[in-house]
């Protein structure tokens, strides 16, 4: 059974047809990246999977059966979904421990808080900066507290919205690791990201998005030698 | 053999220290001529008792009496005069009393009953008051004798004063007759003493103190004694120096309650505005609502437990708190709940809920000023510096305020419900996505606001007038607080609202209350064109 399935979505803003009948299905305990040019849709994608857009046809389900195109964005939340932002939006007035407070989630009894933060400090590394607000720290230290936010609530599906722009080498390849050690037999981790060597080094498959529309899927050494892929990246 | 020879020295010893004991300048009282003087005509009444009052440091306790008795019956029309002398009537116009001096049963059917006149009056209520300081049974009556006599200060001699000092037992009354034995010695015959007395008056500073000065100027000696002018105008300088420090400690003082108050009603509605974008026009009449709120309490106390009605105040804090939060929790839920991310409409609405609620209040209750109970622990205050008294009132709002404000900062750094609410303040989308129920925080939130309205609104009952339309007069002040300090601040409301406070007070003496208002109002201007997002305002997306 497949953790998340997306059937035949389409999205229309306008005239513009962000997405076209796009089709994919992630399994449990797999990393799929989805690629693609600009405006090929992915962020439309991750934005219908959490609810901020509703599509004008098609489905998206969870691997039990709830269809998130019918549920509002906190009961998307609480049914175990959580998305990391494009651009780190944690709360800059909040604490690192405050913030991954909020990450838990009201489901968390408040009892069982503190372990929890306290393991997430450890797995994002921030956990000596556990007192600063989160307005202070470095754009990579911000992109792995949002990604502790995410992570402190267990999701079922992790969405992460380009976890590695405007990253350093050396966060980038930090921040891969750190996604590698996520991976968990009852979770889908669902990325969006440009940088192909990243994309490589943590995703089992990749989905490849074009106008909207699924262009290859399959494993990233198979997308690198797909012929239309490649005309698509290259322009030609 | 030795004892009778003993007793006659030791009755010797006696007889002179009882002569010693005695002022050698007292003569004898002659009480037939006191008796005979309040008998005769206006001037001869007016002598009779200034020379008592001048007499009355010197004069023993049972002369005093006498003198107390025949000048009540005077004040009180039952001295009668007849050609025996003075009989002192039981009642006016009875038939017969008792001789003044002898004691004697006589009757006075025949005689004259005199009349005071207004000089005559003051003179007597001189006399009475001196008479009441000196020999009064309790420290209340011979504080009463010390309040007729302060009013004529100058007619009194220092003797008398003394005199009431070294008696006194009460530790209160024995200070204040101290210094009115000082402004007493202001008006001495002996030049030396007048200095030192200017000296120990300037000590004590107060306004009093100052009209006291001042009045030496048009003494005669203040032309011709340099030494004595030189002490009044020292005296006066150190008077004035310090009133003046009073005076600014009293506007200091008043600013802050003012401030309190102020920002019991801005901290509400800052964090009703910093969370979702509402400006509640109705926080205003919420502080009404908190303030018939603890009228209804007390007036509940009256009825059921009037043993504790002193308590009332206190028992409000938590029905002004919950009734008020309900009440905004219902408007939220009933009103705001549909217009959010409309201000303009929000605005609107709130502005018909803040009419609703005074026409409501004055259907209901009635338009005129409620009554309150006063409390000994919001009446009266403590003298702390010159005129500066720091009264029980304000400076109940003052701990009120920074109780709540305590409380309020514990609610949002250290609660679940205050994590929520800065979260949601900062980025309501994401706290969404992040599975937050954003629409109880709202509620909750929006009820904490109106909650602290409610708690404005006890805490000012001591001081300010309570009517159905008291809230308008505070909901552009809090307004303008809550856009000085910075949307979403706690500790710009905080510095906000004592700035607005502060500033109002300071500007009111000098240019007149319409005037400070618009002085504050253009200065609130030009500083939000310089710095439109106020006093403390910290990044954030929307």
């Amino acid at each position: 059974m497949s953790a998340l399935v997306v059937d035949a979505l389409t999205v229309v803003f306008g005239r513009f047809t962000a997405l076209d009948a796009v089709s994919l299905a992630v399994d449990p305990g797999e990393v799929r990246a989805v690629i693609g040019p600009n405006g090929a849709g992915k962020t439309t994608l991750l934005d219908v999977i959490s609810g901020i857009t509703k599509p004008v046809a098609g489905r998206v389900t969870l691997g039990d059966g709830l269809d998130l195109t019918q549920c509002s964005e906190a009961a998307i939340a609480r049914a175990g979904v959580r998305r990391k932002f494009q651009k780190p939006s944690v709360f800059p007035a909040l604490t690192v421990r405050e913030n991954l407070e909020i990450g838990c989630g009201p489901a968390l009894a408040p009892r069982e808080r503190p372990a929890r933060i306290s393991s997430v400090l450890g797995e994002i590394g921030l956990a000596p900066r556990a007192a600063v607000l989160a307005g202070r720290l470095a754009h990579g230290e911000k992109q792995w507290l949002e990604i502790g936010m995410v992570l402190a609530a267990e999701p079922a599906l992790l969405l992460l919205d380009e976890p590695v722009a405007g990253l350093s080498d050396a966060e980038t390849a930090h921040t891969a690791a750190l996604i590698r050690a996520l991976r968990r037999p009852d979770r889908a981790i669902l990325v969006i990201e440009h940088d192909m060597a990243f994309v490589e080094a943590v995703a089992d498959r990749v989905t490849v998005l074009h106008e909207g529309r699924t262009l290859y899927e399959g494993s990233m050494r198979g997308a690198r030698g797909d012929a239309r892929v490649i005309e698509v990246f290259l322009g030609r | 053999m030795a004892d009778p020879g003993r007793r006659a020295i030791l009755a010797l010893w006696s007889l002179a220290l009882a002569c010693l004991a005695l002022p050698a300048t007292a003569a004898p009282f002659d009480r037939a001529a006191l008796a005979a003087a309040l008998c005769g005509d206006g001037a001869a009444q007016v002598r009779g008792a200034e020379g008592l009052v001048q007499a009355g440091g010197a004069l023993p306790g049972d002369d005093l009496a006498f003198a107390g008795r025949i000048l009540g019956a005077l004040a009180e029309r039952r001295l009668s005069c007849t050609a025996e002398g003075a009989v002192l009537l039981d009642r006016p116009g009875a038939p017969e009393g008792r001789d003044a001096v002898t004691d004697a049963v006589r009757p006075a059917a025949e005689a004259r009953a005199p009349v005071l006149g207004l000089r005559q009056r003051a003179a007597v209520e001189t006399a009475r008051g001196m008479i009441g300081l000196l020999t009064g049974p309790d420290p209340a009556a011979r504080a009463a004798g010390l309040a007729v006599l302060e009013r004529r200060i100058a007619t009194v001699p220092e003797a008398v004063f003394d005199r009431a000092r070294d008696a006194e037992t009460d530790p209160g009354l024995k200070s204040t007759i101290a210094g009115l034995a000082q402004a007493a010695a202001l008006s001495s015959a002996d030049p030396a003493r007048r200095v030192a007395a200017i000296g120990a008056v300037a000590a004590s500073p107060s306004g009093t103190a100052r009209a006291r000065l001042a009045a030496l100027k048009g003494d005669p000696a203040y032309a011709t004694d340099p030494a004595f002018r030189a002490a009044v105008d020292a005296g006066l300088a150190r008077v004035g120096r310090a009133v003046a420090i009073g005076d600014a400690l009293a506007v200091v003082y008043n600013g802050l309650s003012f401030a309190s108050i102020l920002f019991m009603a801005a901290a509400g509605l800052a964090i009703i505005f910093g969370l979702m974008g509402v400006i509640n026009l109705a926080q205003g009449e919420f502080i009404m609502l908190g303030a018939y709120a603890t009228y209804g309490v007390q007036e509940a106390l009256r009825r059921f437990a009037p043993g504790l009605l002193d308590l009332y105040l206190v028992a409000a804090i938590p029905v002004a708190f919950g009734a008020v939060a309900l009440v905004g929790i219902v408007v939220e839920a009933l009103i705001l709940r549909h217009l959010y991310r409309r201000p303009l409409m929000s605005l609107l609405a709130t502005w018909a809920v803040s009419l609703f609620l005074v026409n409501l209040i004055r259907v209901t209750v009635g338009t005129q000023n409620l009554q309150f109970a006063m409390p000994a622990y919001v009446s009266g205050g403590v003298p702390l510096y010159a005129d500066f008294v720091v009264t029980w009132n304000r400076l109940f709002a003052i701990g009120f305020a920074v109780v709540t404000l305590a409380l309020t900062l514990l609610i949002l750094r250290r609660t679940p419900l205050g994590l929520d609410i800065r979260a949601v303040t900062q980025n309501r989308d994401m706290a969404a996505c992040l599975g937050l129920p954003t629409r109880r925080v709202d509620r909750l939130a929006f009820g904490l606001g109106s909650g602290l309205a409610g708690l404005a609104g006890v805490a000012l009952c001591p001081i300010y007038s309570v009517n159905p339309g008291m809230g308008s007069g505070f909901i552009i002040d809090s307004f303008m607080v809550v856009v000085l300090g910075g949307v979403g601040s706690l500790a710009g409301t905080l510095v906000a609202a004592l700035g607005v406070g502060g500033a109002n007070v300071l500007l009111e003496p000098i240019s007149g209350a319409v005037a400070a208002k618009v002085i504050v109002l253009v200065g609130i201007i030009l500083f939000l064109q310089r710095r439109p997002e106020g006093l403390f305002a910290f990044r954030r997306r929307r």
